[in-house]
């Protein structure tokens, strides 16, 4: 703090104590007045790209979920997709009961990250009931990802060409009953925040962000659609089933926290309908595709340090192995667009 | 849709060259012209990418590294790549912050990893890593013992 005026920096986390990994703000500060925030990431970074490197495609998916912890099984099914995309569509066929079970899997993690969202906005607004029970909320949608997946936050399930196993009897009649109660447990919190004076003054023309702004610094997913952006890619590049299923996406022109709210909110009761759909539509048959894995080529002077003369013909695993190509596979996450950039190079 | 694209570029900036695989459509130009090319593609109203959608490296020793810049209109819902081919032991390439805001911290991480200087960029400072870190871990060469900084370099 220099003398004689109100100007400070403040260092804000990334020790914070309610969350994992977070971000380190360096705050300059005129009174109460932020001028300017100097924000350091990095904390969470788990150099997927350099671990990447010296793995094959079917150990990759394993760390994605490490991408964004809450919203693992969209990181996961992401990474499945791009692979995908490096083939041609008649060499990996996805059954269409895994292309359905995608579906289910990504709109019941969407409602989980956006429960997760509503339950520590309320508490940081001192609405401590909507903490409560956002969470209870979640806490069903994790325990149905713990019945079918084994794991509850950092989930391994989807694969590259379905999954590994099928969703456990019994599971989509749960499902089912938490979509049909999910609309009743909405219409609670709305209750205590959608005509709450005291949230609209906190939320109301509070950080707005234009549409071109939005645009210009690339703000994707329902940030995006507060600020008048009417775009959804389930609906402009949707992958398997999503044209099939009828769904609104929810647009707000005035870009600030109170329609960021609403569209989330929106967003989440949507997200409940396509899982209904999904389940009720899914037909029944295989879950995993049959992947064209092809023999793995050691270079020789590699195998020479082993003292190994000759090429090895057998007792090495098939792995996939896609033809040189570039890619760019990109979802609709919770959190907006999630994007898996993958350059192969005819190898493992 | 897609020569119509190919033309309109083309007219404007002769050398470029265009290939397509999974990724779409890509157009690849010159690093002198990359900065040109991507300010033309964001104004030229049939084009009209106003969204830089992902915008990356990758490393191809020894010679180079190529640098992508993906594109997407929502206006015109077309999608386009730019890319370009740097000379790996100068990687240098004009900035593109002033085209899109977005690419600010993209190119500050391909400087942090790849070691890719933006000419122009406003504030090129390592995003993830901290600035005593030495070496650029994406770069393919990066070997594993550098991985911990020199106990000399911490204590400053």
């Amino acid at each position: 703090m220099s003398e004689g005026s109100d100007k400070l920096i403040l260092n804000v986390g990334p020790q914070h104590p309610s969350t994992h990994g977070v971000l380190h703000f360096r705050m300059h500060l005129d009174g109460e007045v932020i001028e300017r925030v100097d924000p350091e990431v990095g904390y969470l970074h788990r150099s997927i790209e350099k671990i990447s490197e010296s793995r094959w495609y079917e150990q990759i998916p394993i760390f994605c979920d490490r991408v964004d912890y809450t919203t693992a099984m969209t990181a996961v099914l992401g990474f499945c997709l791009a692979v995908e995309t490096l083939y041609n569509k008649n060499e990996i066929k996805v059954p269409e009961r895994a292309w359905y079970l995608r579906v289910v899997v990504t709109e019941l993690q969407r409602i989980a990250s956006h429960f997760l969202w509503l339950a520590t906005f309320g508490l940081e607004l001192g609405a401590f009931t909507v903490y409560m029970y956002a969470f209870r909320e979640r806490e069903k949608v994790l325990d149905l990802f713990e019945e079918i997946a084994g794991e509850r936050i950092t989930i391994n399930y989807p694969e590259i060409g379905g999954f590994g196993r099928d969703m456990p009897e019994g599971w989509a009649e749960k499902a089912l009953k938490f979509c049909r109660e999910l609309d009743h447990h909405l219409d609670e919190i709305e209750d205590l925040l959608t005509n709450n004076p005291i949230f609209l003054a906190r939320t109301k023309g509070i950080g707005a962000i234009s549409g071109p702004q939005a645009i210009d610094y690339g703000l994707t997913g329902p940030n995006a659609r507060a600020s008048g952006i009417d775009f959804d890619l389930r609906r402009e590049e949707p992958w398997g089933p999503y044209p099939e299923l009828d769904f609104k996406v929810p647009v707000r022109e005035e870009g600030d926290v109170y329609a960021r709210y609403l569209v989330r909110i929106e967003e989440i009761r949507q997200a409940g309908k396509i899982t209904t759909q999904a389940l009720d539509k899914m037909p029944g048959g295989r879950i995993k595709a049959d992947l064209p894995r092809k023999r793995w080529n050691i270079p020789t002077d590699f195998l020479q340090q082993f003292g190994i003369k000759s090429r090895i013909r057998t007792g090495i695993p098939r792995r996939l192995r896609p033809e040189p190509n570039e890619t760019y596979f990109r979802m609709e996450g919770p959190r907006g667009e999630y994007g898996v950039f993958i350059v192969s190079r005819g190898s493992v | 849709m897609t020569e119509e694209l190919k033309k309109t570029i083309t007219d404007k900036f002769e050398k470029a060259e265009f290939y397509e695989n999974a990724i779409g459509l890509v157009c690849v130009v010159a690093p002198e012209k990359f900065r040109e090319a991507a300010l033309f593609c964001r104004n030229e109203p049939s084009l009209a990418f106003d969204f830089l959608n992902n915008y990356t490296a990758a490393d191809f020793p020894p010679e180079r590294f190529e640098v992508f810049a993906q594109m997407y209109s929502y206006e015109n819902r077309i999608k386009l790549t730019l890319k370009t081919m740097l000379d790996r032991s100068e990687p240098r390439v004009p900035s593109l912050v002033e085209v899109w805001s977005a690419a600010n911290w993209y190119e500050r991480e391909m400087y942090d990893l790849f070691g890719i200087i933006f000419a122009g960029h406003p504030d090129l400072r390592r995003l993830f890593l901290p600035e005593y870190w030495i070496g650029h871990p994406l770069r393919k060469d990066y070997s594993d013992d550098r991985l911990v900084p020199k106990p000399e370099v911490l204590s400053e």
